[in-house]
């Protein structure tokens, strides 16, 4: 099975091979769930929007109009999974239009604690909108196309909130890559 | 132009998705800004400290659910009759022939290599030295009388 393209794992799960499913399932649950994780910052919940993606490749999965886009399919499915999961949470990141980040000093929470965490801690307040690509781009190597596939918007678009995404984390954490070269 | 515009240059760059006449400027401008090549500079450790973080491990619990899910069936046998046939077609578009063609190669090898085994003869017969027909006869002489 590990030979056999993803179209081709549709045709089989379709006529209700399991093995079709489960390889599926091994190619992209790692991808999906640290998407998931980075989006979410919560481990059950991403778990939860996971779940619910395979369950909708497993029972059906008619929407997948184009088997070899499956991939941007399943990241659509999970990214709307996640996004209910936060508009449960009431914790959409939204309120504020005008600005980049969820909350206000995301270093000054994560001082003391070393560079990953301060990444990770700044990835984690960017406003949804911008992490949502950026964990797309950066960790999943999806393109401007399949992102904008993703997220329903145009590629330019795509390209030009990647740039915005990217300007503000490298603002944010300018002060501490200087400081490490500066250690060095 | 101005840096806003080369920097989401750079950003489309380190994607890999700039084209070279683009990139042409876009050097040529880093060439004299100081303020854009601190941006490539801030977008290459972005991107470092992204890939230093760890990806984290799925739980066991979610192997569990997800293999435990039913499968639905496409629901019109007819249908995935259909794509198993085109899948199987495809499968054997290229091994099937190719097969077919050794095959029948080697028919033909064993064939000529049993029936030169068989009658050695015509292997003289393909050997013998060509013989000009129109050379000049000896003549006989008696014959001639």
């Amino acid at each position: 099975m590990q030979n056999t393209n993803d179209k081709e794992l549709l045709f089989l799960m379709h006529s209700g091979d399991r093995r079709a499913f489960a390889e599926l399932y091994r190619r992209y649950k790692r991808a999906l769930y640290a998407f998931c994780v980075r989006l979410l910052s919560d481990a059950q919940a991403a778990e939860d929007a996971v779940h619910e993606t395979f369950l909708k490749l497993s029972s059906g999965s008619d929407a997948i109009a184009q088997p070899a886009a499956l991939k941007s399919w399943l990241y659509s499915v999970a990214r709307n999974e996640a996004l209910m999961a936060l508009r449960r949470r009431r914790d959409g990141g939204n309120i504020d239009a005008g600005s980049v980040w969820d909350d206000e000093t995301p270093l000054s929470l994560a001082e003391k604690e070393d560079v990953r965490n301060l990444v990770q801690s700044a990835l984690a307040r960017l406003k949804l909108e911008y992490r949502e690509v950026i964990l797309l781009r950066e960790f999943e190597g999806l393109s401007y196309g399949e992102i904008a596939c993703v997220t329903g918007d145009s590629a330019s678009s795509v390209k030009s909130r990647l740039f915005k995404a990217r300007r503000a984390l490298a603002e944010k954490l300018a002060g501490v890559w200087n400081e490490e070269r500066d250690n060095r | 132009m101005k840096c806003d515009d080369f920097q989401l240059m750079v950003s489309t760059y380190i994607d890999n998705a700039l084209d070279p006449p683009s990139q042409g400027t876009m050097f040529e401008h880093l060439g004299t800004c100081s303020e854009c090549r601190v941006f490539l500079r801030s977008m290459l450790d972005l991107r470092a400290g992204l890939a230093a973080l760890p990806a984290p491990e799925v739980p066991p619990s979610l192997d569990k659910k997800v293999m435990k899910l039913k499968m639905k069936r496409i629901s019109v046998m007819k249908g995935a009759g259909e794509r198993m046939r085109a899948l199987w077609l495809h499968r054997l578009s290229v091994p099937l022939p190719s097969a077919a063609l050794i095959a029948l190669a080697l028919i033909t090898v064993t064939v000529l290599s049993i029936s030169l085994w068989q009658k050695p003869d015509v292997i003289s017969v393909y050997c013998l030295p060509a013989v000009d027909v129109y050379a000049e006869q000896p003549t006989n002489p008696a014959n001639s009388e």
